[in-house]
């Protein structure tokens, strides 16, 4: 009959080889190095599977937590297989992340993208044990607006959205900037989303085995 | 605005019902030689996606029920053609040295016409064709869509045994197996050229109505 010959041709047409994997070039130094007495120990942390969703909290003033939530969705969504989720709590003693202003806290307006104007900035800190080798508690970050910039209240929202991404990139294990001012992990960040670069690099970190162990829960 | 398509899981919803319908509506026209069939049971599939970024890890689902739903239509003794709707909701799990990993969730919906024949009392075969989607979420390897429908071809074999009670309510037990090829818009991005095969397995219990 016709219908079964034309399934049994497209079982056959089906049945062909495995596509290749691809290269994933490009990917940029993502680990840090940290001098214990004499030694030079390379620092490659991440968050384990076993501690995922990656607990975030944000400060409640302005619009900080929309800020985090973006940026953690943009994170997520540089993963094919799941290997990241984030969640923001509302405690902030129960977080793997606090992200809070550092001095003044920035109107809620909405961003003037037309230039990208350096007129904020971002710190993440990470609190190691007496060991070098494991996180004594959450990793900080925090956002500051830049004194004596020119910039109107919009750019420096567009300017958090940009750091917001960049220091969350950080608090995810991106120790190190890109030297490409095409990636969100460059210095000072100048696009708005991560690059195909950075997708690779975090990708490649959250397969590789971590030197450095998360803080305990 | 009202009536537009917003996105790609309206479009697999549309799908849905569209084929709901089709495969419903001949129930309400049962002639006498049309029949309508239920079957549900465990699935196993083949690995979705094989990659390696530091080390090989595979992207398979997880053994997930599989709900089909068949109008069939008997043409001449030991033959009958049908067309069936086939639901299976799955978790994605990473798999890699390391242990196996939740990696999201997808609804497979496939449509299929197939033909029947039957070969010894009680024991029959079928050939089919048809067309397979996946609804997810956009997230993941569904991130930048879901690949629209993918062209399916299935085999199954079916016995019913030859009690009073599995005759009544046309009780068979069938093990059908499927294929189609598998690529997603993110799996392109991310640099798959080529589309991979995906076997699926699943072992059903149906029950029937209307002339068998």
């Amino acid at each position: 009959m016709t219908v079964g010959r034309i399934a049994l041709l497209a079982l056959a047409l089906a049945a062909c080889k495995d596509p290749a994997i691809p290269d994933r070039a490009g990917v940029y130094a993502f680990a840090d190095t940290v001098i214990i007495g004499v030694d030079t120990s390379v620092t490659l942390f991440r968050w384990p599977t076993s501690r995922l969703p990656v607990r975030f909290w944000a400060d409640p003033r302005s619009n900080m937590r929309f800020l985090l939530e973006r940026a953690v969705t943009v994170w997520q969504d540089q993963f094919l297989y799941g290997e990241l989720r984030g969640v923001v709590v509302t405690d902030s003693s129960a977080a793997d992340v606090i992200v809070s202003w550092a001095d003044s806290v920035p109107p809620d307006v909405p961003p003037d993208t037309t230039s990208a104007s350096n007129a904020c900035s971002g710190v993440t800190t990470f609190d190691y044990d007496t060991t070098g080798f494991a996180l004594s508690g959450p990793v900080h970050v925090s956002l500051s607006v830049l004194g004596g910039s020119p910039a109107t209240p919009g750019q420096v929202q567009a300017c958090m959205r940009r750091v917001a991404i960049h220091e969350m990139g950080h608090s995810l294990g991106l120790l190190r900037h890109s030297q490409f001012d095409e990636d969100i992990m460059f210095g000072s960040p100048l696009v708005d989303y991560p690059s195909r670069f950075d997708r690779r690099s975090v990708e490649v970190l959250y397969h590789s085995q971590p030197t450095v162990q998360p803080p305990p829960p | 605005m009202t009536g537009g398509r917003a996105d790609g899981r309206m479009g697999g919803t549309a799908m849905l019902v569209a084929c709901v319908a089709l495969t419903i509506w001949p129930s309400a026209h049962l002639a006498a030689q049309v029949s309508l069939h239920v079957a549900l049971g465990p699935r196993y599939s083949s690995t979705l996606v094989h990659d390696s970024i530091r080390t090989a890890f595979d992207l398979r689902p997880a053994l997930a029920p599989a709900f089909l739903v068949s109008v069939r239509n008997e043409l001449r003794p030991g033959w009958s053609a049908d067309v069936t709707l086939d639901v299976a909701p799955s978790r994605m799990r990473r798999h890699e040295s390391s242990g196996s990993f939740d990696a999201g969730s997808f609804t497979a919906v496939a449509f299929t016409v197939g033909m029947r024949r039957q070969f010894a009392p009680g024991v029959s075969a079928r050939a089919g064709v048809g067309g397979l989607r996946y609804l997810a979420d956009q997230t993941g390897v569904f991130r930048e869509g879901s690949g629209g429908i993918f062209p399916l071809g299935t085999v199954a074999a079916t016995y019913a045994a030859p009690f009073p009670f599995a005759q009544k309510h046309q009780l068979e037990v069938e093990a059908r197996y499927d294929i189609h090829q598998f690529i997603t818009p993110a799996l392109r991005t991310e640099g798959f050229s080529a589309s991979r095969p995906v076997h699926r397995v699943a072992i059903l219990v149906r029950v029937g109505w209307g002339k068998s």
